[in-house]
């Protein structure tokens, strides 16, 4: 019994460190809030601050927006975040093949700065053929920013 | 006028008609000249023999000729200006002790009992992790301390702000001045903290520490004026990842940003680190026209520059004034003291990114780039048959197999294609349309994917950094002549900020903004005001691409009090103003602008209203002399009701950031002309 026991702990063990929830890769953007991140559109805001606009995007997203925090945290979600507000210079850098905001990314990934070239080189072929995708174009900022996000983890990972 | 446009006008007759600065009455001149003497210029490495500047009393904090509590660190460190009795902090819970903002002394002692009974437990509110600067500067100066071990590397939150103590630098930023947003005319200050990642280009995940005052949303714009101005917000240091800012500034707003490296020690870097972290989220009673973002930037930065960077000189603290210090102390060491900065970057704005390209384009290029820019410019109003996918492939725009862009060469298509990159954003945020253009920038995307990657290479634009532009204040004289060879003395002062012939270095260029100016003429009475501008404002928004699109309406708006013509001897109407017009570029060095304008004056005995169309014509000669041509048919709609033609032609030379000499002729029923030389500091 006490063998049965043990096993029936350990199958639970694994099947829930197994599971396919668990196991399912994170997307920032629907699992830790980070769509509601984007910039506001400041030019239908009141002035919020008297110096200058000062409002705290992170803070706000990170208190408020993060709903698993053991899973949102780290390189991948600071990741998510810079590419999401950032995402039209990524795209730019990218057709370009370098530029600072690019080199952000590698570096929060804690990519070799020797290693920028070949891992940019990767970055541009997987995003060059997603923009091409029918469809591309009618998908949400947040859509096209996580498919850069995947575009990134791909060429890291093929590292 | 927008509304965030009447709060600032508001504001600033405010300022000039009650002629006081809140803050003025509550930093004696006398407070700011003890903050100095004190404030030695040192860029040697901060130790402890420097921070316990008499040796008699390390042994003892609670008595001794110096005490530690009265020590200027110290009271940085609880931001007690010298002379002031209460910390500018107002949130109690910077303050160990219960009177700790008003007693150094308490506070001292409420701190180092803390540390000494600090426990092995730590969580945020352990007293290391919420005072890591107080526990770094009292542990090299207070000997029991010494055996207090150091648990900064266990506070969770405060090793996230530092990086994992990885900050190895400080920048100071300035980001120029945004006539979209009153509040912002005078441009906006941040600190930066760099980390080794920076190796890589990452700059951008850089952490920021800003200051501003936090304002309820749709706050009413007199209230918004009158707090601001008189102490009825709460401002604080909040603090966000550095890219933040940069989209802000750089992307959203087309303002130009400054790095300003700083070259200090590790152990002062970590200092500042730590003291910003004491204060994020405190709050503070927030002046706009003195306790500002300048004034607070400043003041922390103090605690590890020693350079009084407070503007001491002036009643009121802008932004770029910070700068003016910095650089001059920078300049101004010793032999063997280096420099205070040791880096200058500049972080051109997206428009000013486009334009460096554009420059650098050639003819070939730049034919290609405007007949590409015509059709994306116009393709929301007129549907153009171009902008459909070509036959070879649903993803090419027609355009791109136009024979202007088909004949370069592939390393001419990149840079070509990169430009208007740059021209797509700058003209999206100029209609304020982010969804704008979206096909035509994928478009450009697809298009660059499919040439080589790294093909070609932008040259930097030397830009003069804003600490070399003309200083904002102005006093000046001279000799005031009419056309009977009749003469008078003349003097002119100025608040800030500048004038259409200054020569600034940002975007601002060929724009006026004038507060609180006077011209006075001796005349056989005595002395006579002839003008008083309480706020002028011209912002010709002059485009320097013959692009479509590119073009921002000019404005300007003046309120204030002058003659009713030359031939008055005093300023004997009030007037308010407006215009509305366009720019035009003529080559890089001449402007022409028309303006539609509007007056409304104090005329007796009855009110009058005059309107004109306004052509002036600006001529930028050489780097030391600038002209400025101006004609106005004022046709006066009631009251006298006739046609008051006035030219007035207004020429700099010789300038440099102090100095310049200005000859005036104008025309308005009477010719008057003036020769002075002005000083600006």
């Amino acid at each position: 019994m006490k063998f049965f026991g043990k096993a029936l702990v350990m199958t639970l063990l694994v099947a829930a460190i197994a599971s396919p929830a668990m196991a399912k890769e994170i997307n920032p953007w629907k699992d830790c809030g980070i769509g509601a991140m984007l910039f506001p559109d400041k030019d239908d805001e009141v002035i919020a601050v008297i110096t200058n606009v000062t409002w705290d995007l992170g803070t706000t997203a990170v208190s408020s927006k993060v709903s698993s925090p053991a899973s949102c945290e780290g390189a991948d979600m600071v990741a998510a975040t810079f590419i999401n507000n950032t995402y039209t210079n990524l795209v730019e850098e990218t057709a370009a093949g370098q530029g600072s905001h690019m080199a952000s990314v590698l570096s929060i990934y804690g990519v070799d700065a020797n290693a920028h070239a070949s891992v940019s080189s990767k970055i541009r072929s997987e995003f060059a053929s997603a923009v091409t995708t029918d469809g591309f174009a009618q998908k949400s900022q947040a859509d096209k920013a996580y498919a850069y996000y995947q575009a990134v983890n791909s060429a890291i990972s093929a590292q | 006028m927008k509304s965030s446009h009447l709060k600032f006008v508001v504001a600033i007759i405010l300022c000039c008609t009650l002629n006081t600065l809140a803050q003025a009455a509550v930093i004696p001149d006398s407070d700011l000249g003890s903050s100095i003497s004190t404030n030695k210029l040192s860029t040697k490495p901060w130790t402890s023999d420097q921070v316990r500047g008499d040796n008699s009393t390390q042994n003892n904090h609670h008595s001794g000729l110096t005490p530690i509590h009265a020590h200027p660190t110290w009271r940085k460190l609880l931001h007690i200006r010298p002379g002031h009795a209460k910390s500018d902090i107002i949130s109690a819970e910077f303050f160990l002790a219960e009177n700790g903002n008003a007693d150094p002394k308490a506070e001292l002692d409420a701190t180092i009992a803390a540390f000494l009974n600090e426990t092995d437990t730590i969580a945020s509110t352990s007293p290391q992790c919420q005072f890591p600067a107080r526990y770094m500067w009292l542990r090299q100066h207070v000997p029991e301390l010494s055996s207090v071990p150091n648990r900064l590397s266990k506070c969770a939150d405060y090793q996230k702000w530092t990086q994992q103590n990885t900050i190895n630098g400080v920048s100071v930023m300035f980001a120029t001045g945004y006539l979209d947003n009153p509040a912002s005319y005078y441009g906006h200050t941040l600190i930066k903290f760099h980390t080794p990642l920076e190796k890589g280009g990452a700059t951008l995940t850089d952490y920021a520490l800003n200051y501003g005052a936090a304002v309820p949303e749709n706050e009413n714009p007199v209230v918004y004026i009158l707090r601001g101005l008189f102490g009825g917000y709460t401002a604080t240091y909040t603090h966000q990842a550095f890219f933040q800012y940069n989209h802000n500034y750089r992307e959203h707003e087309l303002r130009d940003m400054w790095a300003y490296r700083l070259n200090l020690p590790k152990d002062k870097i970590e200092f500042l680190a730590a003291h910003a972290w004491e204060l994020l989220g405190k709050r503070y009673v927030y002046y706009f026209a003195w306790d500002n973002c300048a004034y607070r930037m400043a003041d922390i930065l103090a605690l590890v520059t020693e350079a009084p960077m407070y503007q001491p000189r002036l009643p009121w603290a802008i932004p770029i004034g910070m700068f003016y210090d910095l650089m001059d102390h920078s300049e101004s060491g010793s032999p063997n003291q280096p420099p205070i900065v040791s880096k200058i970057t500049y972080l051109p704005s997206r428009q000013n990114r486009f334009y460096a390209k554009y420059r650098q384009l050639s003819t070939k290029e730049q034919s290609a780039v405007r007949e590409l820019a015509t059709h994306i410019a116009t393709h929301s109003t007129h549907r153009h048959p171009q902008l459909t996918p070509s036959a070879s492939s649903p993803t090419r725009l027609g355009i791109l197999e136009s024979p202007a862009y088909t004949s370069l060469s592939p390393t001419e298509q990149i840079r070509v294609i990169e430009t208007l990159f740059d021209y797509i954003e700058y003209l999206k945020r100029l209609k304020k349309n982010k969804e704008a253009y979206k096909n035509e920038k994928r478009a450009l995307v697809i298009e660059r994917f499919r040439l080589p990657p790294n093909a070609t290479t932008w040259e930097d634009t030397p830009e003069t950094p804003p600490h070399k532009s003309q200083r904002p204040t102005k006093i000046g004289g001279g000799i005031i002549s009419d056309k009977n060879g009749n003469t008078q003395g003349g003097l002119n002062f100025r608040i800030a900020n500048f004038d259409t012939l200054t020569p600034t270095v940002d975007q601002l260029d060929d724009n006026t903004l004038e507060m609180a100016g006077i011209q006075i003429a001796t005349t056989e009475k005595g002395l006579a005001i002839t003008q008083f501008d309480a706020v002028n404002i011209v912002a010709l928004n002059t485009t320097h691409a013959n692009l479509p699109g590119l073009t921002k309406n000019a404005w300007k708006f003046n309120i204030g009090a002058t003659r009713e013509t030359l031939r008055h001897t005093h300023a004997n109407v009030w007037h308010i103003g407006f215009g509305y017009g366009k720019t035009l570029a003529l080559g890089n060095s001449t402007t022409l602008y028309g303006l539609i304008d509007s007056l409304a004056q104090t005329t007796t005995p009855e009110g009058s209203i005059a309107v004109s169309p306004t052509v002036g014509l600006l001529i930028h000669l050489g780097p030391s002399i600038e002209s400025h041509l101006s004609h106005a048919n004022w046709r006066y709609l009631n009251g006298r009701q006739s046609i008051i033609p006035h030219t007035k032609w207004e020429t700099r030379f010789l300038s440099n950031t102090h100095y310049d000499i200005r000859f005036v002729y104008q025309h308005q029923l009477e010719i008057e002309t003036r020769l002075g030389i002005n000083y600006y500091f």
